[in-house]
Formats: C-alpha cells, structure tokens, sequence
C-alpha cells in the first residue's frame, strides 16, 4: 500500500481498531472470565465454553437462528432477483417501482419492528382483521411467529435488490438477441441464461444474506416477539444480549457471542473462495 | 425486404430516420452484402429481417412467407452476432446446440447435428470448453457452428468478422464464403469493409444514411457506381471524384479511377498539379497529386512514381471517365 493510500485509509483504520478490534479482543478476553460488572473479571479456562456445550437454552437459540436463516434467506433472494429481473429495464414507472422496493431497507429498525407489531396484531392488526379467523396466528403460535419473523425481513432487500439490478443489467443484450433468434421462450431463456449468468453474484448474495440474517434477527425479536411465544423467536443475538445486559453473566455472554463469529467466520470464508473461483474479487 | 423504413425516436432529438423505404431481395442460395459506412443503417437492416426490430412500414419476407408481424424465433433464421453473442458459462457444445434444445429437439438428433457442425468447421476438439477459453477465431467458428447447426432458411451476419485481425479475417472471408456456397443457404451478411462486400458478395447492396443507393452484383457496382457515393466508397484506393470544370466544358461530376490515371511531364498536359503526398504499398505506390482544390489519387508503379513535392501532369482515356450529374446520380 502507497503512503497516500494510506493516509486516506487512516482514519477508518483508527475507527475499526478503535470501535470494532478493540472490544472484539476484549470480548473475545472476556468469554474466558467470570464476569457480572460488579466484580472485577476472573479467568475460569473453559468453564464458559463447557457451560455452553450443555446449555440447551443455548442450542435452542442456536437452533432458531438457523431456522430463521432457512426460512428468511431464500425468501429475501427470491423476493430481490424477482424484483431486479422485474424491474431492470427502464420504462415508465420503473424509476419511482426501483425506489418503492429499496424504501423499507431505510426506514430505521426500531420503527420498521413497531409497524410489524401492528402489522401482526392478533386482534387489531390489518391482517388480522383482513383474514379474520383464517389469520395465522403470528405472535401466539411459535411457527406462526418464526414465519411472521421471516415475513417481516422478507420487506427490507433493497441491498441485495440493487446488487441483483446490477447482475442482470451486466449480462450483455446481444445474448437475449441471440436466444431470441433461435426460438427460445421465456423459461427456457430464464433457466438457461439469465439464472446461470447471475449464479456467482447469487450464490454471494446468498452467503451475505447468511450472515445478515444471523444479526438482524435481533431488533425484530427484541420488540415484536419478545423471544417468544416459547422462545420460539429467542435467536441467538437475542439470547447473548439478555444473557448480557439482562443476567449480568457478561463472560458467558461473550462466549456465546463467539459461536456467533465462529458461524460468521466459517460462511465468510465460503464466500471469498467462492469469489475468488467466479474472479469477482 | 419491400419498402422498409424504419426511425427511432431519440430523447429530445429529431426522429432518427435509419431506413427508407428499402427493397431488397435475395435469390434462393444467394449470398447478399449489404455494405455502407457506419450509421448507414445497414445493421438495422439486418435486425429488421431477424425480428429484433420491428420496421415502421414494409414487408419482410423468408422463403417467401412474410413475417413482419412474427417473432425473430419464428422466422427460421439463424444470426451470427458482431460481438459473437457466445453464453460464457456454457460449453462450446451446449452453445452450439442451444437454439435445438430450445427447440426440444431430441438428443440423440441434437448430438449428431453438433459433431456434424463441429466437424464442418474443424472445432471438434474445442467442444467441451468454455468461450473464454477460445482464440477470437476459434469463437468466430462456434458462432457459424451456432447458426449452421439449426440449417435455417437463411443465415443473417453481422459484420461477423470485424474483431478479427488483418490475416484471420482474410482466411475466415474465403472460409465463411465457401461454407455458405457448400450449405447452399441464403444470407445475408453485413460488412463496412468494401473488400469484404466486393469478394463475398453474389449481390451487393451500399446503403448510405438509411437509403439504398445501389444493389447489384461486385462488378456491376464497381465497373457503374450509381452515384458519385458508391464511386467513392467502393475500390481501393477510392474514385477520384471530381467536377466535370476540371477535365472540360460541361456540369456535374467527373469520376477516374487511380489505375486509369497516367503520369506525364508537366508542361503541356491537360492536368498538372503538385505531388503533397504518397503511399508506398510496396509494389506501387499512390501518389497525391494537387490540382487547384482537388486532390487526385494515382496509382503508379514503384518506377514510374513521380517525386514528392514535383510538379507533374496526369493523362487518361476519354473511355475511362465516369460521368455523374449535378445530383451525383450517374448519367
């Protein structure tokens, strides 16, 4: 890296160290202490780590995240490419459409949960009252409300929808000009070129996805569901954050929080080989 | 094609006229160039006649059934991109047989179809590779194996030989002009290189901003440009193209080719002027010979070139002036 480059990388560099390396070596410190904010921490080796392999509110959380990650990933990529491959050529409408798709990725988190809560409300709620007895019981029946969950990710794709546009708009004309000429129909043009052309970016749309989809379930479960019902909705971010801040069991929060970047590290790390085999990077 | 225009509307900008009124015909089995310079609306002609453009007005017909109103699938026409248009993430195979897959053709049929094609086209050993993986040349052949593979009624190309480089290109002209004649299919193939048009052609047809400007064959146009356009952009080194003032009495335009044009001593000739500028090709050598405001191309042996900056005077046959009237039409 040049001086220059590294001049201008310098404040970042100092923000990360700062904001995320420090407490991130701090926590990962932490997760080997006994540690409740009264007393000073005490190392305890592997008991947090030992405590956790037997902890089943742990494996239950654990569980959920993946469950989350299964039902609401392929939800959000099929809801931005079908709305990239929707909405990728400009016509009129298109513009104010594009915008209409991004707008829930910027409504702040808290706000967006609040508006579910109403959303989901069993007696008041809108859908409720549209489908009345055929509502689904979304805060009161635990698969009611990991779908509800999902549901309410499946809204905020802007990122993933712009990236998509992108994919589609890179595939160059001349290969549907091509496809038109030698009779193929729509599917066949769907399945045989566009999919296949924008499986790279899918596939990384897809790992990033992962790893959203591991943090952002936490907002949604805080407010709306509480966890619950049966902490059906007790992701794992959910469950660090009360062991934490609720339980004042700081060290084996941290500990939990581990198993969080060991499962982030692993999707990651597929990611960039996967990058690096379609040259995307 | 009968009487085919077609126009894009650009933002803000006056309608774009790129075709008026063309007609225009190929024999069955005919190999027809269509050739002008860039703008000229020659690939919109060809788009036009695949489907990928829908004419403002006018007829298009293949194999005498019109399909104007159809879809470019359904016209039975195989294209040959600029660009090739080759899927990169599929085979050399699965290219060439992607348009009989779409046509749920049966595989065993589909399997013969694309050795047959490979074979043609010597890329046999290539067909389990990927584009990239291909030279520019060997890309140009999937794509012909891509359109001959459907055996359509007619093949449409589009400049088809343009990223190729100088050696290549001249190989690939003779190769493409042999497959067609040995394939006995239409086609029509679009070029703005001349050389390209005067060699391949059965017929040629020059378009100059969206009009026809001549159609017939490589010695109709050459040895009668129909205008002082076609006298220019056909030959090379070009026509000299002059007003009819600078040779004798009379109005409009005086057409001589470099070839016809003879070197003389200076004093006394009808034609005299300065040398400003020549091209050595080697075995001859075009001279640029200044007459007043014109400039005059002439070919002359590597021997009989006069020196730069010499006076010289320049000769020819009556018989060999192309006559043009004030409008450029040829009289």
């Amino acid at each position: 890296m040049s001086k220059r480059a590294g001049a201008l990388a310098a404040p970042y560099v100092f923000g990360l160290t700062l904001l995320v390396g420090l407490p991130a070596l701090a926590a990962l410190a932490l997760a080997f202490t006994e540690y409740t904010g009264i007393q000073a921490p005490s190392f305890n080796g592997l008991d947090n780590l030992s405590r956790m392999a037997a902890d089943n509110a742990f494996w239950r959380s654990l569980g959920n995240s993946v469950i989350y990650v299964l039902l609401s990933v392929p939800l959000r990529l099929v809801i931005a490419i079908g709305f990239a491959l929707l909405l990728y050529r400009p016509a009129p409408g298109v513009g104010a459409a594009r915008t209409a798709v991004f707008m829930p990725s910027v409504v702040p988190d808290v706000a967006y949960a609040f508006l579910w809560l109403w959303l989901l409300n069993p007696i008041y709620g809108p859908i409720a009252l549209a489908l009345g007895s055929a509502s689904p019981d979304f805060l009161t029946d635990p698969w009611g409300a990991r779908i509800g969950m999902a549901l309410m990710g499946a809204f905020q794709v802007g990122e993933a929808f712009v990236i998509a546009l992108a994919a589609r708009r890179m595939i160059p004309p001349s290969l549907y000009e091509a496809a038109a000429v030698d009779g193929a129909s729509a599917w066949f043009t769907l399945t045989r070129v566009t999919l296949p052309m924008m499986a790279p970016v899918m596939a990384l749309l897809a790992l990033r996805d992962i790893i959203l989809s591991l943090q952002i379930s936490f907002v949604p479960a805080l407010i709306v569901t509480g966890g619950g019902p049966r902490y059906a909705t007790t992701y794992l971010p959910l469950y660090v954050y009360r062991t934490a801040f609720t339980y004042f069991r700081f060290g084996y929060a941290a500990a939990l929080s581990l198993s969080m970047f060991v499962l982030t590290a692993v999707v990651v790390y597929v990611q960039y080989r996967l990058a690096r085999r379609y040259r995307l990077i | 094609m009968q009487d085919v225009s077609k126009s894009y509307r650009g933002r803000g900008h006056e309608p774009l006229q790129a075709l008026r009124g063309i007609d225009l015909d190929a024999a069955d089995g005919e190999l027809v160039v269509v050739v002008g310079p860039s703008g000229s609306g020659k690939t919109t002609l060809l788009r036009c006649v695949a489907g990928l453009e829908r004419p403002d007005s006018g007829r298009v017909s293949v194999g005498g059934r019109d399909v104007t109103a159809l879809d470019p699938g359904d016209r039975d026409l195989a294209m040959v991109f600029q660009e090739y248009a080759l899927y990169p993430h599929l085979s050399v195979r699965d290219n060439i047989s992607f348009g009989l897959r779409a046509r749920k053709i049966d595989a065993p049929e589909i399997s013969r179809k694309v050795s047959d094609a490979a074979e043609l086209l010597g890329i046999e050993t290539a067909l389990d590779r990927r584009p990239a993986e291909l030279s520019g040349g060997e890309r140009q052949r999937v794509a012909l194996a891509r359109a001959i593979v459907r055996a359509p009624t007619a093949f449409l190309l589009d400049e088809p030989l343009s990223n190729l480089d100088a050696e290549l290109r001249a190989f690939m002209r003779a190769e493409i002009r042999g497959l067609q004649r040995t394939l006995g299919t239409t086609a029509l193939y679009v070029t703005h290189d001349q050389v390209e048009a005067l060699t391949m052609g059965d017929k040629v047809a020059v378009l100059r901003a969206g009009k026809l400007e001549q159609f017939g064959t490589p010695s109709e146009i050459y040895d009668r440009p129909a205008s002082t356009f076609v006298a220019r952009f056909i030959g090379m080194p070009p026509m000299n193209v002059v007003p009819v003032g600078m040779l004798g009495p009379g109005d409009g335009f005086a057409g001589l080719r470099p070839e016809d044009l003879r070197v003389t001593p200076a004093a006394g000739a009808t034609l005299a002027g300065k040398v400003i500028h020549s091209d050595s090709l080697g075995h001859e050598v075009i001279v640029h010979v200044a007459i007043g405001d014109e400039v005059l191309l002439v070919r002359c042996t590597r021997d009989g070139a006069p020196a730069l900056h010499s006076e010289t005077g320049l000769t020819y046959n009556d018989a060999d002036v192309y006559r043009f009237g004030a409008d450029g039409r040829a009289l």
